[in-house]
């Protein structure tokens, strides 16, 4: 019997010894722009602060995010925009707005790791007492990057890798097709009720770029993120003109008297049948968002016919 | 103290030969209650969050935070209390210059915002998100703002006393400056980046959130220094109520108190709008509650309008953290949801 009690209490204190020298071996060092992190080598709970880009990019990946910021108004759920519409969300908690997230809800959770986006370091002092925050490159770099650090940092680059060869596959097919992409004009564009912005979203301004696409001169003079007035989208008229939706916004049917007005039926891509309507949230800025992007250009580009303004010199 | 509160006769504090204090048995009671209140406040307010932990945990922790794990202190000291100080005193801030204002001016719809600390600070803040961001660091943009909110304020005391200082010139250009800064915010708010609007929008609505302790720490010096000034004039302040020529009569010269006073006013408005964006509507109701109970005895009425203040943005930052949590609204925005319809309601009943 003593003999046992030697050997358990041997075996426990091996095991001691061994479980900490697991857990201190899970700790490394993850660094980039925004400095050096000691982040979990296989987190278990990972808190999102951007739903659009991050978590579901976070899900693509394979991991399952334990909380995650969301748009909500009063007395509704909180919708994970691009992600809910995929995924099963139900296990997802809710902690509050991307410009202000509740710190106690992410305490809450006991996360072991929070990543955020560029203009999201301003809370990473605070919220490095709960866990270790890693800001990711979102501003400074491209999707394709940032997406590849945030695969490091949760152990699944083996994954991201395959999201990578899908998508480069789908750029080099395209530049095969189209030996001179610069000659098709894009525009990329969100029309509201009586302004209209220069953005894309769900990566397309990235895969447009990619792709080596040409934008009008109206575009490359314009900024974007700044409101325009309708009578100014005579100047960004393009041989493909692209607009997204947004269906909890009801905004098919609040712009739908701009669509009938002649200033947007005289535009080249209307006339033509150029002008492409997506679903504002059925890409998010994630690798899968490049690569569903990507497919969609590919097909109205070069699996259809196609006229431009300029000479388009196809195989 | 059962002598002292009924008593008829006032309690005499004498600090020097030039500041006596007599204050009333009832300013005494109301000063208690009031200091009792944001005492509940406070103990409700740690209480309460996100994190669920009962009333009593959330005490141990104030009070014995070694005895306690370390995360449950974190929540407490790191996330709950810097946000409650910080309320407490730009609450007590902006209360303090409103009484200085609407006395200054005698009117009684004066509030911080009016010297354009609040509009000033506001457009400074969104130049440098909106139109020059990444020009200052993010950590600089309040001490920016506050800056900003200086140089507004001296514009219009320049331009209202240039041909002699009047209250009613100081108002008008006062609305007349603030107005022509809010079109401008407006417009940035419009035609801005509507990504770098929104970081703007939190601040501009009055948010407490991410407030640190060493915010606490500047905000005390800025609210102990200027206030306890600003409660050793309270008898040049008495006498300006009562207008310039019964003052002047009394050995107070306004050129010399007015301007003195305004800038310890602005310093209070331009700490807290650094601190916690735009309250001032706290600057206009919290006097006015706070004459309720001691009418224009500016002794009580300061220290009254200061407890006054710091309870009511304790309150709306404690609601706004908590009524729709983990959603955060700004403690500017619930207060003048909450603090408007009472004031209504207060001013109604008001006699006279």
């Amino acid at each position: 019997m003593r003999a046992f009690k030697r050997v358990s209490m041997l075996f426990i204190g091996v095991l001691s010894i061994v479980s900490v020298s697991v857990h201190s071996a899970e700790m490394r060092t993850f660094e980039n722009q925004f400095g050096k992190v000691e982040v979990p080598v296989n987190p278990k709970c990972v808190v999102s602060l951007h739903d659009f880009s991050l978590t579901i990019q976070l899900y693509e990946l394979g991991i399952r995010p334990c909380g995650s910021v969301a748009r909500k108004r009063f007395w509704s759920e909180p919708y994970f925009r691009g992600v809910q519409h995929r995924f099963d969300t139900t296990d997802l908690a809710y902690v509050g707005s991307h410009k202000a997230p509740d710190e106690e809800a992410i305490a809450a959770l006991n996360p072991d790791l929070i990543v955020g986006l560029s203009y999201q370091d301003k809370f990473k002092e605070k919220l490095s007492h709960i866990a270790p925050v890693v800001i990711l490159p979102t501003n400074e770099t491209s999707i394709e990057e940032w997406a590849g650090q945030l695969a490091d940092i949760v152990g699944e680059t083996a994954r991201f890798k395959d999201q990578q060869r899908e998508y480069h596959w789908i750029i080099s097919e395209f530049k095969r097709l189209i030996p001179h992409p610069e000659n098709i004009t894009v525009t990329t564009l969100e029309v509201y009720e009586d302004n209209f912005q220069l953005i894309g979203r769900g990566g397309l301004d990235e895969v447009i770029d990619d792709m080596g696409l040409g934008r009008p001169e109206g575009y490359l003079k314009a900024k974007q993120g700044i409101n325009y007035s309708l009578e100014r989208i005579s100047d960004m008229d393009a041989d493909i003109i692209i607009d997204t939706y947004e269906p909890l916004l009801n905004s098919r049917k609040d712009t739908a008297e701009f669509r009938e007005s002649p200033q947007w039926k005289n535009l080249f891509a209307v006339q033509n049948n150029q002008f492409l309507y997506f679903n504002r949230s059925r890409f998010g800025e994630s690798m899968d968002g490049l690569i569903g992007s990507a497919y969609l250009l590919f097909s109205h580009i070069v699996e259809r016919e196609l006229k431009t303004q300029k000479p388009s010199t196809e195989e | 103290m059962k002598a002292v509160l009924f008593s008829p006769r006032p309690l005499r504090l004498g600090f020097s030969s030039k500041v006596n204090f007599h204050a009333r048995a009832s300013d005494l009671f109301w000063l208690m209650f009031f200091i009792a209140m944001l005492v509940f406040l406070f103990l409700w307010s740690a209480a309460t969050g996100s994190y669920q932990l009962s009333v009593w945990d959330s005490w141990s922790i104030v009070f014995d935070p070694a005895s306690m794990p370390d995360r449950l202190v974190q929540v407490i000291w790191e996330f709950r209390l810097p946000r409650m100080f910080a309320a407490a005193l730009c609450g007590a801030a902006l209360a303090i210059a409103g009484v200085v204002l609407q006395s200054i001016t005698r009117n009684a719809l004066a509030s911080p915002g009016l010297i354009g600390v609040e509009a000033g600070a506001s457009a400074t803040m969104l130049v440098f998100v909106v139109i020059l961001p990444s020009v200052i660091p993010i950590v600089f943009l309040p001490v920016t703002a506050m800056l900003g909110g200086f140089i507004v304020a001296t514009f219009i005391w320049v331009l209202s006393s240039a041909a002699g200082y009047s209250p009613v010139r100081l108002v008008l250009v006062g609305v007349g400056i603030t107005s022509m800064l809010s079109a401008f915010t407006e417009m940035l708010i419009t035609y801005g980046d509507i990504e770098l609007v929104e970081s703007a929008l939190m601040w501009l609505g009055g948010s407490l959130y991410q407030t640190s302790w060493q915010q606490v720490y500047v905000m005390v010096f800025w609210l102990v220094i200027p206030g306890t000034l600003i409660w050793l004039s309270f008898r040049q302040l008495n006498l300006l109520v009562l207008g310039d020529k019964v003052a002047f009569s009394k050995g107070v010269d306004n050129r010399k108190t007015v301007p003195f006073l305004l800038f310890l006013s602005v310093a209070l408005t331009s700490a807290s709008v650094a601190t916690a964006g735009t309250l001032t509507f706290v600057g206009l109701i919290a006097p006015h509650i706070a004459r309720r109970f001691c009418s224009n005895r500016h002794g009580a009425l300061i220290p009254l309008s200061a407890l006054i203040g710091a309870c009511l943005v304790v309150l709306g930052d404690t609601l706004g953290r908590s009524a729709f949590a983990p959603l955060q609204l700004p403690a500017g925005l619930v207060l003048v949801l909450v603090g408007a319809p009472y004031f209504i309601i207060l001013m109604g009943r008001l006699k006279r």
